[in-house]
């Protein structure tokens, strides 16, 4: 008897608990925090190939969900495709940032206008 | 009495002492946020005063999703961290005191959120081990340098305990579920829990942004 007692209240406290936590979320998350942990924590386990592999599941996770792609994940992943070298890539990802999310742009025309710059010093 | 009676009043004190987490205690006074309503945040990598080295990349590591989730653009907080380093700005110490007309030319974010860690990790104690996380949490405005928000983001769990208190049993309960499945280092959840608290608290949380649905057309 007291077993049993004690199964109901801890089942009643997670019900409880999960009715103050339960909401909907307005995006699909995916690996993006937990990439952003391990890249600094464990760089090893977190090198940009496998991010951009990832973080494009995510992407196509998302979309299959119906769900916006999160704020910072776009960018993110250009900044990852400007470390592997693929500038065309690199350029997409932050335009399509900019396009989910305007209040973007200062800062990704900034980086854009930079690596214009860095590329015309090199010609 | 009978055991149905006797049930409900173990259930009662529970149900009241649950339902009095959920809510906070005094109003928060939001003229300054209304009057600013910022769209977008930028996180500049947080201030260290515990002594876990890599506390304020872990919990940088939480931020995100808790404030888009609001309803906010979140800048992508690698990219700024990198992208701070990269403009001389080699520590988080640095990083916070950049001038905040600089943060609106480059970066064009409304509102900054400055955070301080003061306590992280977990320490062992005579038959316990207790795993903290709490922290400072303070929205600026970017144009007005207005304070918009302030709030601490604080959670603690321990090991070992838990034999007289419900609440803290029904809590391990669930946590060692949890444990289970995820990695060693209990502080990016705890962490998690701590944000949600803080940034959704209904008395003095923070207020939707505007990517919120329920927002939408304010």
């Amino acid at each position: 008897m007291p077993m049993n007692l004690w199964r109901t209240l801890a089942l009643l406290g997670i019900f409880l608990m999960a009715g103050c936590a339960t909401k909907q979320e307005i995006y699909y998350w995916g690996e993006y925090e937990q990439l952003i942990h391990d890249a600094y924590i464990k760089p090893g386990s977190a090198d940009s190939a496998t991010q951009i592999e990832k973080l494009n599941a995510d992407i196509q996770k998302a979309e299959a969900m119906g769900k916006k792609v999160a704020p910072g994940i776009y960018a993110h992943l250009g900044f990852l495709y400007a470390v592997e070298g693929k500038d065309s890539q690199s350029k997409a990802a932050f335009r399509q940032e900019e396009t989910l999310y305007p209040e973007s742009t200062v800062f990704i025309e900034g980086m854009l206008n930079r690596a214009r710059q860095n590329e015309e010093k090199q010609l | 009495m009978s055991n149905s009676i006797r049930l409900c009043l173990l259930f009662l004190p529970c149900i009241i002492l649950i339902a009095s987490g959920c809510a906070t205690t005094t109003p928060y006074d939001y003229t300054a946020f209304k009057k600013s309503r910022p769209r977008s945040i930028v996180v500049i990598p947080p201030m260290n005063n515990s002594i876990e080295v890599n506390a304020p990349y872990i919990y940088l590591s939480t931020l995100t999703r808790p404030l888009a989730e609001k309803g906010y653009y979140v800048f992508p907080v690698f990219v700024i961290d990198y992208f701070l380093k990269e403009n001389g700005l080699p520590t988080p110490a640095e990083m916070n005191g950049i001038p905040l007309d600089k943060i609106g030319e480059h970066i064009g974010a409304d509102a900054v959120l400055y955070v301080s860690i003061e306590d992280w990790g977990q320490k062992y104690q005579l038959i316990q081990s207790v795993t903290k996380v709490h922290a400072t949490l303070k929205l600026v405005d970017v144009k007005s340098g207005e304070l918009l928000w302030d709030s601490t983001a604080i959670a603690q769990e321990s090991s070992g305990d838990g034999g007289s208190d419900l609440i803290g049993m029904l809590v391990m309960a669930v946590i060692d579920q949890v444990l289970d499945s995820t990695i060693a280092d209990p502080t990016p959840r705890l962490a998690r829990q701590a944000n949600n608290a803080a940034i959704d608290s209904q008395l003095r949380g923070m207020l939707d942004g505007p990517y919120k649905p329920s927002n939408a057309k304010e």
